[in-house]
């Protein structure tokens, strides 16, 4: 990159798992929320915003290019563009990648991103039949037609579409994500033990870090709108287990292959609501303005990869983004990378210290470098945190400046696997 | 002709009204005069089988009368002049051989109504300027071109009398609905639209149906609705105003008869009116609230407001906050925990959830509103905040720390404010390094309720400063009414001596209710003890004692309501014990503070000692005004009146406290004042500026 990109600020509402606190919030107001509080901790007046660049999965369907809602319930002037990227689980990645090439680019001096999930959302559907009925009945003209129609009408027509299961469901392999972390296990060899001390560890990491109070500057309390009963404003996470016990996650049944997987919902990322925002610039645009941003952006690459195995995807997105910046794992002070499963974090580790990884699929002689799991995820990951699919990309990124400025550590590595078969990396560094 | 323009196609005539200068179309002899010009010309025009009248000004059709005209208007005859010429117009008019039809794509009010209902065909566009009403009674008169006749043929006669009795214009689409209108047409494509109409024979006069029509010719049903909406009309207004009950009474005597003894009747229903002072009382309010523009300095800057910062998120704080998102900006709110916040949160919350419960509002815009709000434990985004209002409590020492580490935080443009009711602005921004920028916006509680906002410059804030955030809460639809820096300001130094003395009268044993009685018998919203009660006593005493370390005797606070809030814990409603007992249920008065206090209650209260009573509470308050006149706390007599009716709800047919004063007559209130400063106490002394006013034998109102 000719310039880095300065983080001037990120926030994110606190991540509820699905049908609890934010579940009345829907994606064009939940990211209302980030979206006004970066902008007042960035200094910037909503007039001086060139472009708003928000991800989202799953837009709510009164709510076409969510981005521009979201844009315009915050009090963006009109004349301001607004768009909505989606790249899966990166969505919220995006929304930053595309951000910093308009800036470079010199298009837009002030960008405000967003990521935001509301999964508690997430409609129900009608099936194909049921929607042809209805089609049918429309185009009826007679009562007789109207009629026939009607006498068509089957029980079973009424079964639903979850949007959510068929969501995170790969139309091309047909498998659904928890499936593809089966696939990495059985290839790694990462057995169920391994898996669930994952998930133990990253609810302890969260638990201590919301106790020690780490999150807090990154998280932006939401007010309830109605039906609250507490008296108080939602601060933190609900999804943290403090008292998680390893004994606990291996009760579990295995979720997605009943008879021979590993993968349980307790070693798989949690389904939560949510939505972080971030505010970037040109470092020299930060520095003209007199702003101590959060840190910087210094790379980003995404690469592809076989989607049925896509929980892989960091490693392919890290090798391609050390070979345009010539890193090494070196480099890298402190590292994010998205627990989608615990399977597949576990099979990442392995991917990145294996040679023969390295000469089987990424065309290269060394290994990517091994990864200090004692500097990884530190705060905990989505299994402990919960995976708002856009909000994550957006998350990973400020926690990973947030606790580097905090370890006044310097360079970190944010890195996602992506539904569909793809990886994304950041390489950012911390504000002075 | 100046106003109407017409133009000539095929049978159609399109006269269009455009009142040259003029915001607004008013009817007045001159609009009235070329009417009557044009109806000759059409008159000799047998071709034109059409006449469609539109109006030119964006948003207005007919604003109504030229309520100038009437103002000036120096007899009760000239206003029967006024009136007959404008019915011998719309008459007609009404007459002409040609369809008359009024596009009404804006507000139609009072004569412009009037004249629209003389017209065959009464259109309405679908746009959302449109409003149809007649609200002469706000003024103090009934609609007097016809308004009571023609109107009950169109929509019928109970209907009819709802409509003039409430005086509250009603939407295009509740037009069409209620028959007021015949039809609707796209405001986009006004003349094409209605063409259509015309041409597909399509438009018809709406009436009543007839059964309707044949149950007002029963034989009770005068009496019947005489009865019903006669109840009603007492207790909105409490009989003090007799214009509804005067429109009420025309349409029921009339119904029945012709047009020409309706309109009579009409004709001088309202000339008994205007014998009595109230039209012109309502009619200098209503100019009294445009003046409140005229007081805005002409300042350099214009700074816009968007974001406001709200230190304090109690209750108050959250009202303001309301107001400000209500009106589009954002709020920030600061206070020392989240919790806090979320109580100032909730409070504006709450008001949105009123107007989304009477659909004023939609579910999906509260939420947006709601939106708005924001909040931060650390002062965290000041630095973009254009202004910042504190609302902390009443504490110099807190205020100015708080003022200070505001400055610390906002950037050089921003306006700082304190909400205050009782500190000293100049006091407060000695505490400012930059105090050009600083001033008082004192809101009154509620504040999504009170529509009166003083603002109180210091000595050193900049008309620049004071234009800005005049022009913001004109903006935000509330009155602005700029105030010297006096210890009360303006409407609690006025109100407060009103309420003590109700203090001092109880402590002379004279009953509770009874004193609250005889305030609201003169047309006071709520007795001044009740109101104390509902204020909260302790919030009262506090400023109660501001006023008496700043003025002296004459603000004495009687001894023993520190007593009562101190040691009793007395407070008022919210504490359920104060001059009152407050349950859930009802609320009776505490009778047993006379022995708390021992003393005798009297239960007796003849009428001339209850005069007394009247003249001490009123005039204990005009002696007030004439010093804050004096002292230049206010800029006008006007602005005085209307910041009572507003701020206090000072009773409007009484015009205000000064034209209440006047209407006593200067000797008169020197004179009693003169008398209670010998039997009661010297605070009622009459100030020098009533003295000289004596003297010169002038009012408050020279000129009236």
């Amino acid at each position: 990159m000719t310039e880095r990109i300065a983080v001037a600020s990120g926030v994110r509402t606190p991540f509820c798992k699905m049908g609890t606190q934010l579940a009345a919030i829907d994606a064009d107001q939940l990211g209302v929320i980030p979206l006004r509080e970066a902008l007042l901790q960035a200094k910037i007046r909503p007039n001086e915003v060139d472009d708003v660049i928000v991800g989202c999965c799953g837009q709510p369907a009164h709510a076409a290019n969510v981005g521009r809602v979201i844009a315009l319930n915050a009090g963006i002037p009109e004349h301001v563009p607004a768009v909505t990227v989606h790249r899966n689980c990166a969505s919220g990645m995006e929304a930053l990648s595309t951000a910093a090439q308009r800036l470079l680019l010199g298009e837009a001096d002030i960008i405000v991103t967003a990521g935001v999930e509301s999964m508690s959302n997430y409609p129900l559907l009608f099936g194909p039949a049921m929607k042809r009925f209805f089609e049918r009945l429309y185009m009826a003209k007679t009562p007789a037609q109207r009629l026939a129609v009607l006498a068509s009408f089957r029980l079973r027509h009424l079964a639903p579409v979850m949007a959510l299961q068929v969501g995170l469901t790969d139309p091309t392999c047909g498998l659904i994500m928890g499936q593809t972390a089966e696939n990495i296990a059985s290839l790694f060899n990462i057995s169920r033990l391994e898996q669930d001390e994952w998930a133990n560890t990253s609810h302890h990491r969260a638990a201590q870090a919301m106790d020690a109070g780490y999150l807090n500057t990154e998280i932006v309390p939401v007010y309830p709108d109605q039906n609250h009963t507490s008296n108080e404003p939602i601060m933190a996470d609900n999804g943290p287990r403090a008292n998680q016990t390893i004994e606990a996650l291996q009760k579990l049944k295995p979720y997605f292959d009943r008879r021979f997987g590993t993968v349980t919902v307790g070693s798989s990322s949690q389904l939560t609501d949510g939505a972080g925002a971030m505010v970037l610039m040109r470092e020299s645009t930060a520095k003209a303005r007199g702003l101590r941003p959060l840190g910087y952006i210094s790379g980003y690459a995404y690469a592809g990869c076989d989607p049925k195995t896509m929980g892989l995807g960091p490693v392919f997105s890290t090798h391609k983004l050390f070979k345009k910046y010539r890193l090494s794992m070196a480099d890298v002070d402190l590292m994010e990378l998205n627990e989608a499963f615990a399977a597949q974090v576990l099979g990442n580790v392995r991917a990145f210290e294996s040679e023969q990884f390295a000469r089987d699929h990424l065309n290269d002689t060394t290994a990517l470098g091994a990864i200090d799991t004692d500097r990884l995820n530190v705060n905990g990951g989505a299994i402990a945190l919960g995976h708002p699919l856009a909000a994550t990309g957006q998350r990973i990124v400020m926690t990973l400046l947030y606790e580097l400025r905090r370890r006044d550590q310097r360079r970190g590595l944010a890195t996602l696997c992506i539904g569909g078969g793809q990886g994304a990396s950041f390489y950012v560094e911390a504000g002075e | 002709m100046t106003a109407l323009t017409v133009v000539y196609k095929d049978a159609f005539a399109y006269v269009t009204i455009d009142q040259p200068g003029e915001a607004v179309n008013t009817f007045g002899r001159s609009l009235l005069d070329e009417l009557d010009q044009l109806i000759n010309t059409l008159d000799a025009a047998p071709a034109v089988q059409w006449v469609v009248v539109e109006s030119a000004k964006k948003g207005v059709f007919i604003a109504g009368a030229d309520i100038r005209e009437l103002q000036s208007a120096t007899s009760a005859d000239d206003v029967a002049a006024l009136i007959s010429r404008g019915q011998e117009v719309f008459n007609r008019w009404a007459a002409l051989s040609a369809k008359t039809v009024a596009l009404i794509n804006g507000a139609a009010l009072g004569g412009g109504l009037e004249f629209a209902l003389a017209c065959d065909y009464v259109v309405v566009t679908n746009a959302d300027t449109v409003r149809l009403g007649l609200p002469e009674v706000n003024l103090g008169i009934i609609p007097g071109w016809g308004g009571t006749q023609r109107l009950p043929k169109r929509i019928g006669v109970l209907p009819a009398i709802q409509h003039i009795v409430s005086g509250k214009p009603v939407s295009g689409k509740r037009a069409l609905a209620m028959g007021l209108a015949d039809a609707m047409v796209s405001a986009a494509f006004g003349q094409a639209s209605l063409n259509q109409w015309i041409q597909s024979k399509q438009l018809k006069r709406r009436c009543p149906s007839r059964w309707v029509r044949v149950m007002t010719y029963l034989p009770f049903f005068n009496s019947i609705v005489r009865r019903m909406v006669r109840s009603a009309i007492i207790k909105t207004t409490k009989g003090m105003y007799p214009a509804p009950l005067m429109a009420l009474d025309v349409v029921l005597k009339t119904h029945r008869g012709s047009l020409r003894d309706g309109l009579i009747r009409e004709r001088d229903a309202i000339k008994a009116l205007v014998a009595a002072p109230i039209p012109q009382y309502l009619i200098a309010l209503f100019f009294a609230q445009e003046s409140v523009k005229k007081q805005v300095p002409s300042g350099i800057t214009q700074r816009s407001i968007h974001q406001v910062g709200v230190i304090g998120a109690g209750l108050m704080g959250g009202g303001i906050g309301w107001w400000f998102i209500n009106h589009g900006q954002a709020v920030r709110f600061m206070d020392m925990s989240w919790s806090m916040i979320y109580k100032g949160y909730s409070a504006a919350s709450a008001i949105i959830q009123k107007g989304v419960k009477r659909k004023k509002i939609t579910a999906r815009e509260a939420m947006v509103m709601r939106r708005r709000m924001t909040g931060t434990v650390t002062y965290l985004g000041f630095e973009i905040m254009d202004l910042v209002i504190e609302a902390v409590p009443e504490k110099m020492a807190l205020k100015q720390e708080v003022l200070a580490t505001i400055e610390r935080h906002v950037d050089e443009q921003a306006i700082i404010a304190t909400n205050t009711s009782s500190l000293s602005i100049d006091d407060m921004a000695t505490c400012l390094k930059n105090p050009q920028r600083f001033l008082g916006i004192h809101f009154f509680s509620p504040v999504h309720k009170m529509p009166l906002v003083e603002i109180i410059p210091s000595e050193q804030t900049s008309p620049d400063v004071v234009a800005d955030v005049c022009r913001m809460v004109i903006a935000n639809k509330k009155f602005p009414i700029i105030v010297k820096n006096c210890p009360g300001f303006l409407v609690n130094r006025l109100l407060l001596p009103y309420v003590n003395e109700a203090i001092h009268i109880l402590l002379e044993g004279y009953p509770i209710a009874k004193i609250d009685r005889i305030a609201t018998a003169f047309g006071m919203p709520i007795g001044p003890l009740a109101l104390a009660d509902e204020v909260g006593l302790d919030i009262g005493l506090h400023v109660l004692t501001v006023l008496e370390a700043g003025y002296g005797d004459r603000m004495m606070v009687p001894k023993v309501l520190d007593q009562l809030v101190t040691a009793d814990r007395f407070l008022g409603k919210k504490s359920g014990m104060g001059f009152y007992i407050h349950t859930s249920k009802k609320t009776v008065p505490h009778d047993a503070l006379y022995d708390r206090l021992s003393i005798n209650q009297k239960h007796r209260v003849s009428p001339s000692e209850s005069e007394v009573i009247r003249d001490r509470l009123l005039l204990i308050m005009v002696n007030e005004a004439a010093r804050c006149l004096d002292e230049k706390v206010v800029a006008s007599p006007q602005l005085l009146d209307m910041a009572m009716v507003m701020g206090t709800g000072f009773p409007p047919f009484r015009g205000g406290l000064l034209r209440y004063a006047d209407a006593v007559g200067i000797h008169g209130i020197v004179d009693r004042l003169t008398q209670l400063a010998q039997r009661v106490h010297t605070r009622f002394a009459p100030c020098s500026y009533l003295q000289t006013m004596a003297k010169d034998n002038t009012l408050f109102y020279r000129k009236d």
